[in-house]
């Protein structure tokens, strides 16, 4: 099995985090595009009004938003790890915002399932990310506070 | 309740600097400095050991148990 070391890994996680963040930076500019295109396809089954199309396209930039915030906190998570600092507090706060984000994610692709089932189970997979994310944190945190102890046991 | 270090009160009867105490316990400066700033969350007992070796004194010297109420 393929193995590769920390400091590779954590490259390769910022690489990952890089490509994501260009992606993003073009759905910005092809949002409306997306929005028709999943009309398109709503269309088919129940017709979407101008007011749905407007709701979709203020769905779609506020996903883009919040993932855009979560792709920088992860940004900042990743320096922190290349630095040799996740064992801190301000880490596991990062991890707390990230959790809350995809918690976020989720309930605005529950707000799409009136139009699409897509939509719930976006919301299913994206709130079991976040509920694994919580527990992460929770680990972090009981690291944390052990490794504070053994830092100033003298 | 508390724990407080009363390190320095030692240290200063017996005339010894945190630099020399820390030579001759074998515990980093900065390690003692985190001890006599009652910063330390926990002490091994081989540095209490050495402590009281090199500062001739009780543990009951370094160490105080400080009730609430007081």
């Amino acid at each position: 099995m393929l193995k590769i070391s920390n400091k590779a890994s954590a490259n390769l996680s910022l690489i990952f985090s890089g490509v994501f963040m260009a992606a993003l930076t073009v759905m910005y500019f092809i949002m409306p595009l997306l929005i028709t295109r999943f009309c398109d396809v709503v269309n088919v089954i129940r017709p979407v009004s101008k007011l749905g199309y407007i709701y979709l396209g203020i769905i779609g930039y506020l996903v883009l938003i919040v993932a855009t915030a979560t792709d920088i906190l992860l940004f900042a998570l990743l320096f922190r790890v290349k630095r040799g600092l996740v064992f801190s507090e301000r880490s596991v706060a990062y991890i707390r915002y990230i959790s809350w984000s995809v918690f976020a994610e989720a309930f605005l692709f529950l707000l799409i399932a009136p139009y699409s089932l897509i939509g719930i189970f976006i919301f299913i997979a994206a709130f079991m990310l976040g509920m694994a994310l919580r527990v992460v944190k929770n680990v972090i945190s009981e690291a944390v506070q052990i490794k504070i102890e053994n830092d100033f046991t003298v | 309740m508390r724990i407080e270090i009363n390190l320095d009160v030692v240290m200063a009867k017996r005339k010894i600097s945190l630099s020399e105490l820390s030579q001759r316990v074998g515990i980093s400066m900065a390690n003692l400095s985190i001890l006599k700033n009652n910063k330390a969350k926990a002490i091994r007992f081989s540095t209490l050991e050495a402590l009281c070796r090199e500062l001739q004194c009780s543990v009951g010297d370094i160490i105080a148990y400080i009730p609430d109420d007081k």
